[in-house]
Protein backbone atom coordinates (compact mmCIF):
# COMPACT_ATOMS: atom_id res chain seq x y z
CA UNK A 1 0.00 0.00 0.00
CA UNK A 2 2.94 2.33 0.83
CA UNK A 3 4.73 1.74 -2.81
CA UNK A 4 1.52 2.60 -4.20
CA UNK A 5 0.97 5.62 -2.33
CA UNK A 6 4.15 6.79 -2.93
CA UNK A 7 3.95 5.81 -6.90
CA UNK A 8 0.50 7.47 -6.82
CA UNK A 9 2.18 10.81 -5.47
CA UNK A 10 5.32 10.56 -7.57
CA UNK A 11 2.32 10.67 -10.47
CA UNK A 12 1.12 13.30 -9.12
CA UNK A 13 4.12 15.88 -8.90
CA UNK A 14 5.01 14.58 -12.98
CA UNK A 15 1.68 15.64 -13.81
CA UNK A 16 1.66 19.06 -11.97
CA UNK A 17 5.11 20.34 -12.84
CA UNK A 18 6.09 18.06 -15.74
CA UNK A 19 8.85 20.84 -15.90
CA UNK A 20 10.10 20.37 -12.56
CA UNK A 21 10.60 16.26 -13.55
CA UNK A 22 12.59 17.42 -16.26
CA UNK A 23 15.12 19.47 -13.74
CA UNK A 24 15.11 16.66 -11.33
CA UNK A 25 15.75 14.27 -14.08
CA UNK A 26 18.93 16.31 -14.72
CA UNK A 27 20.09 16.31 -11.47
CA UNK A 28 19.53 12.44 -10.67
CA UNK A 29 21.72 12.24 -14.02
CA UNK A 30 25.12 13.63 -11.99
CA UNK A 31 27.12 10.60 -10.39
CA UNK A 32 29.84 12.63 -8.80
CA UNK A 33 29.10 16.81 -8.42
CA UNK A 34 31.96 18.89 -8.92
CA UNK A 35 33.04 22.10 -7.84
CA UNK A 36 31.20 24.12 -11.02
CA UNK A 37 28.34 21.94 -10.05
CA UNK A 38 28.22 22.90 -6.60
CA UNK A 39 28.87 26.67 -7.96
CA UNK A 40 26.35 26.26 -10.80
CA UNK A 41 23.56 25.29 -8.13
CA UNK A 42 24.53 27.83 -5.43
CA UNK A 43 23.90 30.41 -8.25
CA UNK A 44 20.77 29.57 -9.17
CA UNK A 45 19.68 29.19 -5.74
CA UNK A 46 20.62 32.69 -5.35
CA UNK A 47 19.25 34.08 -8.47
CA UNK A 48 15.93 32.74 -7.69
CA UNK A 49 15.13 35.41 -5.37
CA UNK A 50 11.36 35.60 -3.67
CA UNK A 51 10.77 38.67 -5.62
CA UNK A 52 11.46 37.35 -8.78
CA UNK A 53 9.46 34.11 -8.58
CA UNK A 54 6.82 35.86 -6.62
CA UNK A 55 6.14 39.33 -9.01
CA UNK A 56 1.94 39.52 -7.89
CA UNK A 57 4.20 40.48 -4.30
CA UNK A 58 4.31 43.58 -5.08
CA UNK A 59 0.34 43.36 -5.40
CA UNK A 60 0.10 43.48 -1.45
CA UNK A 61 2.38 45.40 -0.35
CA UNK A 62 2.79 45.65 3.48
CA UNK A 63 0.66 48.57 4.86
CA UNK A 64 2.24 50.78 6.97
CA UNK A 65 2.03 50.64 10.89
CA UNK A 66 -0.91 52.18 12.11
CA UNK B 1 -5.72 26.39 -4.26
CA UNK B 2 -6.50 22.56 -4.59
CA UNK B 3 -4.20 21.90 -7.43
CA UNK B 4 -0.89 24.19 -5.34
CA UNK B 5 -1.77 21.67 -2.38
CA UNK B 6 -1.98 18.39 -4.05
CA UNK B 7 1.13 19.39 -5.65
CA UNK B 8 3.14 20.74 -2.33
CA UNK B 9 1.89 17.60 -0.72
CA UNK B 10 3.19 15.57 -3.48
CA UNK B 11 6.53 17.39 -2.65
CA UNK B 12 7.06 17.32 0.89
CA UNK B 13 6.81 13.39 0.49
CA UNK B 14 8.65 12.96 -2.40
CA UNK B 15 11.76 15.21 -0.60
CA UNK B 16 10.92 12.80 2.33
CA UNK B 17 11.82 10.07 0.36
CA UNK B 18 15.33 11.71 -0.67
CA UNK B 19 16.02 13.43 2.75
CA UNK B 20 16.11 9.46 4.52
CA UNK B 21 19.26 8.41 1.93
CA UNK B 22 21.20 11.59 3.08
CA UNK B 23 21.12 10.41 6.77
CA UNK B 24 21.80 7.10 6.44
CA UNK B 25 25.47 5.77 7.47
CA UNK B 26 26.38 3.32 5.01
CA UNK B 27 25.27 5.30 1.80
CA UNK B 28 27.57 6.50 -0.80
CA UNK B 29 28.67 9.98 -1.29
CA UNK B 30 26.49 11.81 1.16
CA UNK B 31 28.13 14.64 -0.90
CA UNK B 32 26.32 13.70 -4.40
CA UNK B 33 23.06 13.07 -2.44
CA UNK B 34 22.88 16.34 -0.53
CA UNK B 35 23.90 17.85 -3.73
CA UNK B 36 20.65 15.92 -5.40
CA UNK B 37 18.42 16.66 -2.80
CA UNK B 38 18.92 20.32 -2.70
CA UNK B 39 18.19 20.86 -6.42
CA UNK B 40 15.16 18.41 -6.18
CA UNK B 41 13.78 20.83 -2.99
CA UNK B 42 14.61 24.18 -4.77
CA UNK B 43 12.93 22.71 -8.03
CA UNK B 44 9.74 21.67 -5.66
CA UNK B 45 9.95 25.48 -3.64
CA UNK B 46 10.19 27.27 -6.74
CA UNK B 47 7.19 25.32 -8.11
CA UNK B 48 5.01 26.10 -4.81
CA UNK B 49 5.95 29.94 -5.44
CA UNK B 50 4.74 30.08 -8.65
CA UNK B 51 1.80 28.79 -7.36
CA UNK B 52 1.49 31.10 -4.51
CA UNK B 53 2.08 33.41 -7.12
CA UNK B 54 -0.76 32.39 -9.47
CA UNK B 55 -2.99 32.38 -6.19
CA UNK B 56 -2.18 36.03 -5.69
CA UNK B 57 -2.59 37.02 -9.58
CA UNK B 58 -6.55 35.76 -9.39
CA UNK B 59 -6.56 36.82 -5.96
CA UNK B 60 -5.37 40.66 -6.81
CA UNK B 61 -8.27 40.68 -9.77
CA UNK B 62 -11.06 39.80 -7.39
CA UNK B 63 -10.23 41.98 -4.51
CA UNK B 64 -9.99 44.90 -7.37
CA UNK B 65 -13.89 44.26 -8.86
CA UNK B 66 -14.48 43.70 -4.65
CA UNK B 67 -13.05 47.41 -4.03
CA UNK B 68 -15.97 48.39 -5.34
CA UNK B 69 -18.35 47.42 -4.04
CA UNK B 70 -17.34 47.13 -0.44
CA UNK B 71 -14.07 48.46 -0.24
CA UNK B 72 -13.73 48.12 3.65
CA UNK B 73 -13.42 44.17 3.09
CA UNK B 74 -11.35 44.18 -0.06
CA UNK B 75 -8.72 46.25 2.15
CA UNK B 76 -8.69 44.27 5.25
CA UNK B 77 -8.80 40.52 2.96
CA UNK B 78 -5.46 42.53 1.12
CA UNK B 79 -3.89 43.32 4.27
CA UNK B 80 -4.53 39.78 5.38
CA UNK B 81 -2.68 38.36 2.53
CA UNK B 82 -0.14 41.07 2.38
CA UNK B 83 1.10 39.62 5.81
CA UNK B 84 1.19 36.23 4.79
CA UNK B 85 3.03 36.87 1.81
CA UNK B 86 5.54 38.71 3.84
CA UNK B 87 6.05 35.74 6.08
CA UNK B 88 6.33 33.39 2.77
CA UNK B 89 8.59 35.94 1.97
CA UNK B 90 11.02 35.39 5.01
CA UNK B 91 10.72 31.94 5.18
CA UNK B 92 12.10 31.11 1.61
CA UNK B 93 15.23 33.97 2.50
CA UNK B 94 15.78 31.59 5.71
CA UNK B 95 16.01 28.26 3.00
CA UNK B 96 17.87 30.00 0.98
CA UNK B 97 20.55 30.88 2.78
CA UNK B 98 20.11 27.32 4.29
CA UNK B 99 20.56 25.48 1.35
CA UNK B 100 23.49 27.59 0.13
CA UNK B 101 24.92 26.50 3.23
CA UNK B 102 24.41 22.90 2.45
CA UNK B 103 25.47 23.11 -0.82
CA UNK B 104 29.26 24.34 0.73
CA UNK B 105 29.13 21.83 3.42
CA UNK B 106 28.40 19.17 0.69
CA UNK B 107 31.44 20.32 -1.59
CA UNK B 108 33.73 20.57 1.46
CA UNK B 109 32.65 16.98 2.27
CA UNK B 110 33.57 16.04 -1.22
CA UNK B 111 36.57 17.15 -1.32
CA UNK B 112 37.87 15.96 2.07
CA UNK B 113 39.41 12.46 2.01
CA UNK B 114 38.26 9.66 4.17
CA UNK B 115 41.21 9.47 5.75
CA UNK B 116 41.81 13.00 7.34
CA UNK B 117 41.61 14.18 10.26
CA UNK B 118 38.91 16.45 9.14
CA UNK B 119 37.22 14.13 8.08
CA UNK B 120 34.50 13.72 10.55
CA UNK B 121 33.95 17.60 11.37
CA UNK B 122 33.16 18.15 7.81
CA UNK B 123 30.41 15.15 8.21
CA UNK B 124 28.89 16.79 11.15
CA UNK B 125 28.73 20.27 9.45
CA UNK B 126 27.10 18.83 6.35
CA UNK B 127 24.62 16.63 8.45
CA UNK B 128 24.26 20.22 11.11
CA UNK B 129 23.20 21.66 7.52
CA UNK B 130 20.83 19.33 6.40
CA UNK B 131 19.08 19.39 9.44
CA UNK B 132 19.09 23.42 9.47
CA UNK B 133 17.89 23.41 5.95
CA UNK B 134 15.39 20.65 6.29
CA UNK B 135 13.62 22.87 9.50
CA UNK B 136 13.55 26.02 6.71
CA UNK B 137 11.85 24.20 3.94
CA UNK B 138 9.56 22.47 6.02
CA UNK B 139 8.88 26.51 7.45
CA UNK B 140 8.28 27.19 4.14
CA UNK B 141 6.15 24.49 2.79
CA UNK B 142 4.32 24.66 6.41
CA UNK B 143 3.04 28.66 5.11
CA UNK B 144 2.09 27.01 1.75
CA UNK B 145 -0.18 24.99 3.01
CA UNK B 146 -1.34 26.67 5.35
CA UNK B 147 -2.41 29.68 3.23
CA UNK B 148 -3.78 27.05 0.78
CA UNK B 149 -6.37 25.68 3.30
CA UNK B 150 -7.63 29.36 4.91
CA UNK B 151 -8.15 30.50 1.43
CA UNK B 152 -10.31 27.80 -0.08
Amino acid sequence: MQAALIVGLIELLIKEAPAAIAGIRALLAKKDPTAEDFAAARAQIAKDTFEDLVPNSDKFPVPPAA
Amino acid sequence: MKKLRNMIGALVCAVSLLVVPIGCSGCKSPARNAYVASGVTHVGVVAGLKGWNEYLGTTDTRLVALEKTDPDKARVERARIAEQNAKLATAYKQYQAAQLTVLTAAEEFSKTPKDDPNSPASADRLTAAITASSATLASVLHLLNEFGIKTN
